[in-house]
Formats: C-alpha cells, sequence, structure tokens
C-alpha cells in the first residue's frame, strides 16, 4: 500500500463503546459546510506549523482550541486539543454565536478531555466519511 | 482488490462529490486554504514579516494577513500574481474536472505549500534510457539513487557499446 506521511493526525473522540460523535455532529451539517470542514482538516493534516488563523485556543480555557471555520453564514468552532507528538483530537463540535462558543459545548470537550485521560473515553483517527449518503441530503 | 491509502482517500472525497452543494463548496474551499497556507508556510520559509512580503508585493500588511485566513475567499487574480512575484514562484489559475481536483486534494503533502523559487528552480532534460543503460552521479560508474537538479550526471551506456555520454547542462 502507498501512504503519504502526515504532519498531522487528527483524531477524533469517541465513547468506549466505539459511538462517534464527532462524525455525527459533521453528518448533520448541511453538505456545503461539511465540504468546508473536510478540507480543512485534509490541508491541516499535512501543514506542517498551524498559525493561530488555523487553531487557536479559547479564551479562559487552559487546554481547549478552536478551529475556525465559516461556514453558509454560520461559525464553525470544532474544539479540540493537541494530544501527544503531532497529534490533534477533535473533542466536541460547536457553533459561535454573538461571538461566543456555548458554555455547554466547552465544559463538553473539557469533560471528554478528562475521559480520555481517565481511559473513560477513547480516541480514532478522524474519520472523513460518514454512514450518510449526500445524495440523499435535500439542498 | 485491496485498494491502497490514497485511492480509498480519493474513493470518500469522490462519493461525497456526487452532492452539488458539496461539490461546489469543496472548490472554494481547496482555493482558501491553499493559498492562505502557501502565503504563511512560504514567507515563514524565507524568515520574512507579512509586512516584508506586503513591501515587495506592493500591498499594505493587513492585506497579507487577510490573505492568510483560510476562511478569505475575496481572491482577485491580480493580488495573487502580486503575491507571486513577490515570492518568485509561479502561478497556475485554471478549470479542472473533480476527478484531477479529487486526486489532488487526496495526495495533498506539505512540500505541496512550499513551492522553490525561481533562482534556485531549474529544469532536467528527460532523456530515455534505453535497456542496459544506467544514469551514474559522476564518472565513478557508481550508479546513483538520485540526480540533483544542478548535478552533473552520465548516461553510461553497457560495456559493450562504448564510452559514457556526459550531460552537463541544466536547463534554466
Amino acid at each position: 500500500m502507498i501512504f503519504i506521511m502526515s504532519e498531522w493526525a487528527i483524531l477524533d473522540y469517541v465513547e468506549l463503546t466505539g459511538r462517534n460523535q464527532i462524525r455525527e455532529w459533521l453528518d448533520g451539517l448541511p453538505p456545503k459546510d461539511q465540504a468546508k470542514i473536510d478540507e480543512r482538516l485534509r490541508a491541516m493534516e499535512q501543514l506542517d506549523k498551524w498559525s493561530e488563523k488555523w487553531a487557536s485556543k479559547y479564551r479562559g480555557t487552559d487546554e481547549i482550541y478552536e478551529f475556525r471555520i465559516t461556514g453558509n453564514k454560520v461559525q464553525y468552532r470544532p474544539l479540540g486539543t493537541y494530544y501527544g507528538i503531532r497529534q490533534y483530537v477533535i473533542l466536541a463540535g460547536a457553533i459561535e454565536k454573538d461571538n461566543k462558543i456555548p458554555k455547554r459545548n466547552i465544559e463538553t470537550a473539557e469533560q471528554r478531555l478528562n475521559n480520555i485521560r481517565s481511559c473513560t473515553g477513547d480516541v480514532i483517527p478522524h474519520q472523513f466519511e460518514g454512514e450518510g449518503n449526500l445524495e440523499e441530503i435535500a439542498e | 482488490m485491496m485498494l491502497s491509502h490514497i485511492n480509498l482517500k480519493v474513493k470518500a472525497i469522490w462519493k461525497k462529490l456526487r452532492n452539488k452543494g458539496y461539490r461546489d463548496s469543496f472548490v472554494a474551499s481547496q482555493i482558501s486554504n491553499t493559498i492562505a497556507a502557501q502565503i504563511f508556510v512560504i514567507r515563514e520559509a524565507r524568515g520574512w514579516t507579512q509586512a516584508e512580503v506586503a513591501a515587495k508585493a506592493g500591498m499594505k500588511q493587513s492585506r497579507i494577513s487577510d490573505l492568510e485566513d483560510p476562511n478569505y475567499e475575496n481572491y482577485q487574480t491580480r493580488t495573487l500574481v502580486k503575491i507571486a512575484s513577490a515570492y518568485d514562484v509561479g502561478l497556475v489559475v485554471r478549470f479542472v474536472p473533480f476527478s484531477e481536483l479529487a486526486k489532488w486534494s487526496a495526495n495533498l503533502s506539505q512540500k505541496d505549500f512550499l513551492p522553490t523559487e525561481f533562482s534556485k528552480d531549474g529544469i532536467v532534460p528527460e532523456i530515455e534510457l534505453h535497456e542496459g543503460f544506467r544514469v551514474v552521479a559522476d564518472a565513478s560508474q557508481t550508479p546513483a539513487t538520485t540526480v540533483g537538479i544542478n548535478d552533473d550526471f552520465d548516461i553510461v551506456p553497457p560495456l559493450d557499446i562504448g564510452a559514457p555520454i556526459q550531460l552537463t547542462q541544466t536547463l534554466q
């Protein structure tokens, strides 16, 4: 098999049951916005260094970072953190409202990070492909 | 039949491209991500500030900052030509089939973000080798594994044919 070594491994948080709520969140977004997030993540996997424009620490948190992705009139803010060498784990999906990320999304991300550390949560390589078929989603 | 890792990535992208909305957004995202990444990566590799790039391109520093934002999509070709000139690299703007775009996305690597500037660039002539001939880096006759763009190299024929043909010219 041919492998292109990525600069970064982007991971999804999963429950111990294997349920991937990151993928579920992405699958529920409009296809146009899914494309924006997919392509951003593909570029970031290969980009050696992420500037603040690509990933920035969310104000008021110690370890939670946000990706800033502009969708169709929606500001997506997948939350995550650096995890080991050249790895980044996406912990929760979020949408910014009135220039703020809802507190419950931050708390979810922090809880899931704690779950990983206490072995009550896990990570897997980011799943770019969901179960759904985009052709069936009304535009 | 086992599909390669790259083919699996292309297949996953292709499946999503069947949706028109996804396709349109995919194109816009490819452009904005790649342009933002390249302007940042090239600048960092040269050790330049945004102000220095701006001065070379005849633009304001704030415009370079905007262009390094992957969410920025209001590109003008004229602006990109100015940036290409400042970095002394080429620029390609063309329409392509989605199959090509999908393969490009799946094959993306860090080196794609950092094109070589003209002064370090060059073209190695394409050579068709006949059976028994081999390329060596110099006259020591050691088989070369790679030949650099500015290296002199010989094409060595089988022993019973004659002396090495030496190519010393690199096109620039």
